[in-house]
């Protein structure tokens, strides 16, 4: 089943309507019980694992207060937790790439990646009692809401404990919120099935079952994948957050148009806000705070130091180790010359500079995915090596239009013009759409548009159909 | 209270909308002179032989060449990746529409037999759902697809990708008011004149060789296919023409499946002709990939084929 | 009090025309991210002649945080 199925469409209606009819303080135990039945549904051990682990958390936060051995141990725990679940699912699919992109495939092993973020919620929480910046729980219920919240639970985002918990005891559902959070979810729901779905064929072709292919069909691929990967994710969190606004929650928002950032620095400040606040507040900060006094060097090794423990949680491989040494240099270079780049766009400040910084950013981070989607190390170099050689294809319909478009009849060219110029179209007026989104009116044509968009262009059923040994 | 009406038209506009849409989509497909099944239905072909299957013998048989050697007249029914379902489905709308051909060649091999290779592409026959025997054969090969078929465009909006593109051609043939499709008699020549690597792809995905799995739902339509045949008085050949020899030796278990479909033919007192010892088996010259001869293969094994099936029509006409 | 570290701010941002109010925060200032963050901290201590300890920075919301616990710290070392 994935996400987007009769079944799971079904359930959330059920949910979110028995929710809003409910009285407020008995909303939350509801959406408790619905959260442990979705995560009880995949799989009853992760059902468990979720349980042991919340239950762990939530006592051991009770006496951690001014015990650093105990804070120490919880922190260990959750760590391990973290690292156990990623090595298992690489040992038993031999994945390398990150969840992000197979977290709507509903399996065993999905769950056991929102145990990864799950497990980040939880060294938060620690942290966040240990250092006095917040009180333990002293509802057991509570605190299972924050850890089971179903919208949120598979890919994040993360929240703080102070941010969601704060939010239970409030809890108003008024006609904006239902408005709002549904415009939301139909917005990701577009995101992920006619933006990003429609991608994905054409850079698996590219990525994994590549011939010698040039290296203008490599850059190509891998402009494509980000952006797939920014459709599928950013999708993903816009359903998430619309499911929990239309049940009276705010999350936090995960992206903020990071394909339009004009540094790398500002890209991390955009991408993935809820994760990477994460690894700035538990582990950038204290690092650098501990060695501010050298004052160049701090930030160079906070920066190491993130993308590795960045690196590890994404997956273990010599892949994921190349994309984090590129940010790395990235970071590290602007942390270095930031003056100098500062005085440079001041003085070069007119809107084709800035297209250029965005191009420039776009290129970096499109690079350092290479890595990050290749599926082994050795792929990734093969690839690189081609832009670097092989760049212009010798035919250019065969080597560029039908690998991408997984075909080379007009059909599959029609269908990659299409997807091309819909993402195209969107990247240009997402922020209008986004507007149209968060306004609180209810607004028909951007319903009807994308509902029609959605059945005429979308995926339906990726994957099931694809069958390498064709013919 | 606006907030309300604002909802029933959107719900109400939208399956207004679907509902014409899929009205469109039903028009423009069933006019698109390309797509085999559409024109099998308007066109009187009245074939005396029918090539049948996968994009094997799509891609190699060449019915004007065929005809040359036999005399009869002959078509292509074959598709790309199409399994036995999806060919008797065709087969059944060829009926419908045309006289029963004297002779069938269906062609057969381990790979139709196996989950991994073709499939049953769902979407070309969408547009015939009203009608009981694809609804009962898209009801049990895609009952994925057939839960949601209720909703008002559903069916088209499932497999997009696959549809768009042939209904906006479906449009433009009609208002050019085309009635010929580009490949007339239904033969496709193969776009690949060499080799495409397909043979060293498989060994990467299949370093210690691959099991041919035997499907039961696969065969159940291969009988229906040969009794559909048989109920019309057509006589049917099964044929497996050349594979690559450098490719048997990653297919440990292909004899036992041929046997498999020997013991088929057999039971319904049919020939499976195999075409394995011909020459250009030996070479990559004569291949795409290992079970697709290029244009050069193709013509020989035409030629083969050709004079295999006018020795047949000599032994039925003068029986000895 | 405010100026001294206008001062700061100023220097850590390379801007000499940079002012700031109370309720200056990091969404104010172009240049001030995290990674500009801790350098800012480390220059403030040794201008002032404090030590933040760690909790105190990230109770840091905008630079009237900033000044009440600056002026706390400077009132403990007399």
């Amino acid at each position: 089943m994935t996400f987007i199925s009769p079944l799971f469409i079904l359930f959330i209606t059920i949910v979110i309507f028995v929710n809003y009819l409910l009285p407020p303080r008995f909303r939350y135990v509801f959406i408790l019980s619905v959260g442990l039945v979705f995560v009880g549904f995949f799989n009853i051990e992760s059902l468990i694992a979720v349980l042991l682990f919340t239950l762990f958390n939530f006592y051991l936060a009770k006496l951690i207060l001014n015990n650093r051995a105990l804070f120490i141990f919880g922190l260990a725990v959750n760590a391990l937790a973290i690292i156990l679940f990623n090595y298992f699912n690489s040992t038993t699919n031999g994945l390398h790439f990150s969840f992000t992109l197979i977290s709507f495939q509903i399996d065993k092993f999905i769950v056991a990646f929102g145990l990864s973020f799950y497990s980040m919620q939880n060294i938060a929480y620690l942290t966040e009692v240990y250092s006095k910046r917040m009180i333990a729980e002293t509802k057991l219920a509570k605190y299972v809401l924050y850890s089971v919240f179903f919208p949120k639970f598979i890919s994040g985002p993360v929240m703080l404990p102070v941010e969601f918990i704060s939010q239970i005891d409030n809890n108003v559902i008024t006609n904006n919120n239902l408005i709002r959070g549904f415009q939301l979810l139909l917005l990701g729901v577009f995101k992920k099935m006619v933006l990003a779905d429609r991608l994905a064929p054409g850079v698996c072709s590219v990525f994994d079952y590549h011939s010698n292919y040039s290296g203008l069909t490599t850059l190509v691929a891998a402009y494509l994948f980000t952006i797939q990967m920014y459709f599928d994710f950013s999708g993903y969190t816009n359903m998430a957050l619309g499911m929990a606004e239309m049940l009276g929650f705010k999350l936090k928002d995960n992206f903020n148009f990071p394909l339009r950032s004009t540094s790398v620095s500002e890209f991390w400040r955009r991408w993935h806000i809820s994760l990477i606040s994460w690894f700035t507040k538990y582990i950038y900060y204290p690092v650098v705070f501990r060695l501010r006094d050298y004052k160049k060097i701090a930030p160079l090794i906070g920066i190491l130091l993130t993308f590795f423990v960045s690196m590890i949680w994404h997956g273990i491989g010599f892949t994921f180790l190349a994309w984090a040494v590129c940010h790395i240099i990235y970071l590290c270079f602007e942390s270095l010359t930031r003056k100098a780049r500062t005085e440079f766009s001041e003085r070069f400040n007119n809107s084709l500079c800035k297209m250029l910084y965005i191009f420039i950013v776009f290129n970096l981070v499109c690079f350092s995915n290479i890595f990050f989607r290749a599926n082994s190390f050795d792929t990734a170099l093969h690839l690189i090596k081609t832009i670097g050689c092989n760049f212009i294809p010798d035919n250019f319909y065969n080597g560029l239009i039908a690998p991408i478009a997984v075909g080379g009849h007009q059909i599959d060219e029609f269908n990659l013009y299409i997807t091309i110029l819909l993402s195209v179209l969107f990247l240009l007026f997402e922020r209008r759409i986004g507007n149209i989104v968060s306004s609180e009116r209810i607004n028909i044509k951007y319903i009807i548009g994308s509902v029609l968009l959605i059945m005429i262009f979308g995926v339906f059923n990726s994957g099931t159909r694809f069958i390498y040994m064709q013919f | 209270m606006k907030n309300f009406y604002k909802i029933l038209i959107s719900f109400f506009l939208l399956l207004v909308l679907f509902y014409g849409l899929e009205k469109l989509y039903d028009f423009a497909l069933r006019h698109n002179c390309n797509i085999k099944i559409a024109y099998i239905q308007k066109e009187k072909i009245n074939a005396e032989i029918l090539i049948h299957g996968p994009c094997e013998p799509l891609w190699m048989i060449s019915p004007e060449k065929l005809d040359r050697i036999t005399g009869l007249k002959s078509y292509n029914l074959a598709l790309t990746h199409s399994d036995f379902a999806d060919n008797y489905l065709h087969l059944y709308y060829y009926l419908k529409n045309n006289n029963a051909p004297k002779y069938l060649f269906f062609y057969v091999t381990p790979e139709s037999m196996d989950l991994n290779y073709n499939t049953f592409n769902t979407y070309r026959f969408a547009p015939y759902l009203d009608n009981p025997t694809v609804d009962s054969v898209i009801k049990e090969c895609d009952s994925n697809f057939y839960k949601w078929v209720r909703i008002p465009f559903m069916r088209y909006a499932f497999y997009n990708k696959n549809i768009n593109f042939d209904a906006i051609q479906g449009m433009k043939h009609y208002f050019n008011n085309r009635k010929k499709p580009y490949y007339v008699n239904g033969y496709e020549p193969p776009f690949q004149v060499k080799w495409d690597n397909h043979l060293e792809n498989f060994i990467q995905l299949y370093p210690h060789g691959y099991r041919f799995e035997w499907n039961n739902l696969r065969e159940k339509y291969l009988c229906k296919l040969i009794e559909l045949a048989k109920q019309n008085g057509i006589k049917v050949y099964l044929f497996e023409s050349p594979v690559l020899k450098e490719a048997l030796q990653y297919q440990p278990n292909r004899e036992v499946m041929v046997n498999r479909i020997k013991a088929i033919a057999t039971k319904y007192g049919i020939v499976f002709k195999q075409f394995d010892n011909m020459k250009i088996a030996e070479s990559r010259e004569y291949f795409m990939s290992t079970l697709n001869t290029n244009l050069k293969g193709s013509r020989i094994f035409t030629d083969s084929l050709g004079a295999f099936i006018k020795a047949e029509i000599g032994k039925a006409n003068h029986p000895e | 009090m405010q100026e001294r570290l206008q001062k700061v701010f100023r220097k850590v941002f390379n801007n000499n025309n940079l002012i700031i109010t109370l309720q200056t925060s990091a969404n104010d200032i172009k240049m001030w991210d995290s990674i500009t963050h801790m350098e800012l901290i480390s220059e403030i201590e040794v201008e002032f002649n404090i030590v933040f300890s760690f909790d105190q920075v990230m109770q840091f919301n905008n630079v009237g945080d900033m000044l009440m616990t600056i002026e706390k710290l400077s009132q403990n070392h007399k």
